[in-house]
């Protein structure tokens, strides 16, 4: 695959850059072949690109409650996730309990105060801390809406 | 939680476990989808959950129908247990 005149001019500047570069210019291939394209992402690992595939998808627990579920999986190891209960506000889909890995490893957001987070870290792997996050919010999702909306009350 | 949503929880939470340990099951859901289960022989469940879909679906987001035969039943996950009695103190 040929890469595209601006990521030649970019990987002058940063090697890396070009092979990003050169994953997406695969993409847009794909996509103007008429044919799917593999759902991955390519992200930096140790300085090194790395493909990873990517699950995204949102289930509904009841009106005006759901949960956002997206993980990344390098070679079958969960690398990255983000679990998360939303409710329907008058704000909009706010976040009330999040599950993810935003500073590299497993922590749990609660947003018992809209916009401000108690983080709590989790002492497990990301595979464990995933399931755990599914587990709990597709168990408790009702209590957290409940203590969320109280909150908001006060 | 009413029993439905009972159910939905349950059958989530198994989806989501099925999804990470069959990676290319999860490379057919398209991003973003919305997922509505199903369970062969519960029609009260099944036609909820399609309602709840129809009343809440977000334009954009393609919809994922995930029919399911059944359940097997829950079994332990010990490996090779071991028993040895010990005193109390």
């Amino acid at each position: 695959m040929k890469a595209t005149p601006a990521a030649r001019r970019r990987s002058h500047r940063n090697p890396i850059v070009s092979l990003v570069s050169h994953a997406e210019g695969r993409q847009h291939a794909l996509q103007r072949k008429g044919r799917r394209p593999a759902r991955h992402a390519s992200c930096f690992a140790s300085g090194r690109v790395v493909d990873v595939a990517v699950t995204e998808y949102v289930r509904w627990f009841e009106a005006g409650a759901r949960k956002r579920h997206r993980h990344e999986t390098h070679r079958g190891q969960v690398v990255s996730f983000t679990v998360q209960l939303e409710i329907e506000t008058d704000d909009g889909w706010t976040p009330v309990v999040r599950y993810d890995m935003a500073h590299g490893s497993p922590h749990i957001d609660r947003y018992v105060t809209p916009g401000r987070p108690t983080k709590t870290p989790l002492d497990l792997s990301p595979a464990q801390a995933l399931t755990h996050a599914d587990k709990d919010l597709d168990a408790n999702w009702c209590r957290y809406r409940g203590a969320f909306l109280e909150g908001r009350q006060r | 939680m009413t029993e439905l949503q009972r159910l939905n929880s349950l059958l989530g939470t198994e989806f989501d476990r099925y999804v990470l340990e069959h990676p290319s099951f999860a490379a057919r859901i398209p991003a973003g989808a919305e997922i509505v289960l199903q369970l062969r022989g519960h029609p009260r469940f099944n036609a909820w959950a399609r309602s709840l879909i129809r009343r809440n679906h977000e334009r954009g987001r393609p919809v994922l129908l995930v029919t399911i035969d059944r359940l097997r039943s829950p079994r332990s996950r010990l490996v090779s247990p071991r028993l040895r009695q010990i005193r109390a103190a």
